[in-house]
């Protein structure tokens, strides 16, 4: 057999185990990363925290205490391989009572994909964390002087002036992180879960025709990205549109509100 | 400026695409055996047994009745499942006995979850629809094992009134799995060493095979008569595996082989003499069979 009939007998003989593995590269990477991003939000908030003067003494202990919880959980979810923690999470987690198997519960999503989508998502946590962190800081201290002298209390200001500009302007890393998902999901077949990288050993186990699955995989995943890298780019440009500058914005409604307030 | 992108993109797939495809890549390969007296040396002989959790009370059980599966039976049950797993076509089997889509529960009955890699033809693969060889796996829609093990691992579960249940792991998450209690035994062709007793316990073997080389058919290695003439040739099995155990202790230092960085999977070692990456790889009979054969179609 030549390879392109190798692939034809693939795709013709195996697709389904390559449609299978698709969906299930696609909702890690989906999942993984906008959870992440959340996530990485409230850890990114909890690494910021800044100690202030007029703090009673409990608040300072627990902003200290969530200072270290964020530093702990971004330093050790970034500094070890996925498929370590992986391997860890899932066959760790059982050694001591934990059965993701019995947290499965559909077809799809069986114990091995739940093991994955924690793995993956609180390991995108940590890096989203860390780009949403160097958004905020890239956000001109100015802004949060002008919006507090305004009256926005410090959680107003985060939210409604530095979390959306840090957002935008990292916006181009969160896509670069959700490619890295697309592929790096990879990894979790060591715990057993079916993605498209391990449709090929589980297509070719009886022919044999490693290159032929190997390029067609490298085919979707290709696509995959170059999907993303479009959409990614459509996407910073049309936010470059609609949101100028989110601070007059917060400035308008602002005024507006003491007005009615006047009145 | 993005088209120009994307025709760059295209041509450099083509380019990527059509000198592989021009190739052949299917290069046939071919079985030489080695000597039984120099395989003795090694203490090791490649019986496989199953592989269950220390001091578990399953070994005795499973022991019985695996002295009741006669050599005869085992040998049918091989050759049997060789030409399966060498069959372009799936083998569909008798239509009389009955098609597993879903692994059969009995409440009152106990549970045995075996653990394969449903990589490893003939001893255990996986199919994408049910014959009256197969048996689902867990978790897994629409994947089906079959092999050698899968027919053990039924008549174990028969004779001792158990549920079977098959999970797939890797091949290295499979002692993992029997420690971490995902698993009650491993059914996975693995060969019974001191090693692996360190942290598992293994019954008496269920099958016993020879140790082979698989070479190129174009290469002169497949003409070889000496193993001497592996000096200085590059040999590859898979990763943790005692084949490949082998390569690091006899063939390397008698033979002056050179130890080529192990493999995932023996599909992976496949390709890898195929393309020419390593010049032989080291394997079980049955498994070279169907290689070779699965290789030529």
């Amino acid at each position: 057999m030549t390879l392109f009939e190798q692939i034809n007998y693939l795709i013709s003989n195996y697709g389904s185990y390559f449609i299978k593995g698709l969906m299930a590269t696609l909702v890690l990477a989906i999942v993984g990363t906008l959870v992440g991003l959340f996530l990485g939000i409230f850890f990114a908030l909890l690494r910021n925290l800044s100690l202030d003067e007029h703090d009673n003494r409990l608040q300072r202990i627990l902003k200290i205490i969530g200072k270290i919880v964020a530093t702990v959980h971004i330093e050790i979810w970034r500094g070890i391989p996925m498929m370590v923690q992986a391997m860890l999470v899932f066959f760790g987690g059982a050694a001591i009572g934990i059965s993701w198997a019995r947290l499965g519960f559909s077809d799809f999503f069986n114990g091995y994909m739940i093991c994955g989508l924690f793995v993956i998502t609180v390991n995108t946590s940590a890096y989203m964390a860390e780009i949403v962190r160097s958004g905020m800081n890239g956000v001109d201290k100015g802004q949060m002087e002008a919006a507090r002298s305004l009256g926005m209390s410090y959680m107003q200001t985060i939210w409604h002036v530095i979390i959306p500009q840090a957002l935008k302007n990292s916006l181009p890393t969160i896509g670069n992180e959700f490619i890295v998902n697309i592929k790096d999901s990879s990894v979790l077949n060591v715990i057993g879960l079916t993605e498209l990288y391990a449709s090929v050993s589980a297509a070719t186990n009886r022919n044999y025709f490693q290159i032929a699955g190997y390029i067609i995989v490298a085919l979707i995943y290709l696509v995959l990205t170059l999907c993303t890298s479009l959409l990614i780019r459509w996407l910073s440009k049309s936010k470059k549109n609609k949101i100028s500058n989110p601070f007059t914005l917060k400035h308008d409604n602002l005024t507006q509100g003491e007005s009615n307030n006047a009145l | 400026m993005n088209k120009a992108k994307l025709i760059l993109c295209s041509a450099l797939m083509v380019g990527l695409v059509t000198p592989l495809s021009s190739c052949n890549s299917s290069s046939s390969l071919a079985i030489v055996h080695f000597e039984q007296s120099i395989l003795g040396e090694t203490q090791k002989d490649l019986s496989v047994s199953i592989g269950v959790q220390k001091d578990s009370e399953l070994t005795d059980s499973l022991n019985s009745v695996l002295a009741d599966i006669s050599a005869d039976t085992r040998n049918t049950l091989m050759t049997e499942a060789t030409e399966r797993a060498t069959a372009l076509e799936q083998v569909q089997g008798d239509s009389s006995e009955t098609v597993l889509t879903e692994a059969p529960y009995d409440e009152t009955k106990e549970t045995l979850i075996v653990g394969m890699e449903a990589n490893y033809a003939p001893f255990n693969w996986t199919e994408t629809s049910p014959s009256s060889y197969t048996y689902p796996l867990y978790d897994k829609t629409g994947e089906y094992a079959d092999g050698y093990d899968v027919q053990i691992a039924k008549m174990c579960a028969e004779n001792l009134d158990y549920n079977l249940v098959i999970k797939k792991y890797t091949w290295e998450a499979l002692i993992p799995a029997l420690n971490s209690g995902e698993i009650n035994m491993i059914i996975a062709g693995m060969t019974d060493t001191p090693e692996r007793r360190l942290s598992i316990d293994f019954t008496n073997p269920y099958y016993t095979s020879e140790l082979v080389l698989i070479v190129s058919a174009d290469s002169d290695l497949a003409e070889m008569t000496d193993l001497n003439d592996l000096n200085g040739r590059k040999v590859v099995s898979q990763i943790q595996t005692v084949t490949d155990d082998v390569i690091e202790e006899v063939l390397v230092p008698e033979y002056g082989a050179i130890h080529e960085s192990a493999l995932k999977t023996f599909s992976a070692c496949a390709t890898a003499v195929q393309t020419g990456v390593a010049d032989a790889m080291t394997a079980e009979y049955p498994v070279a069979v169907s290689i070779v054969n699965g290789t030529t179609n």
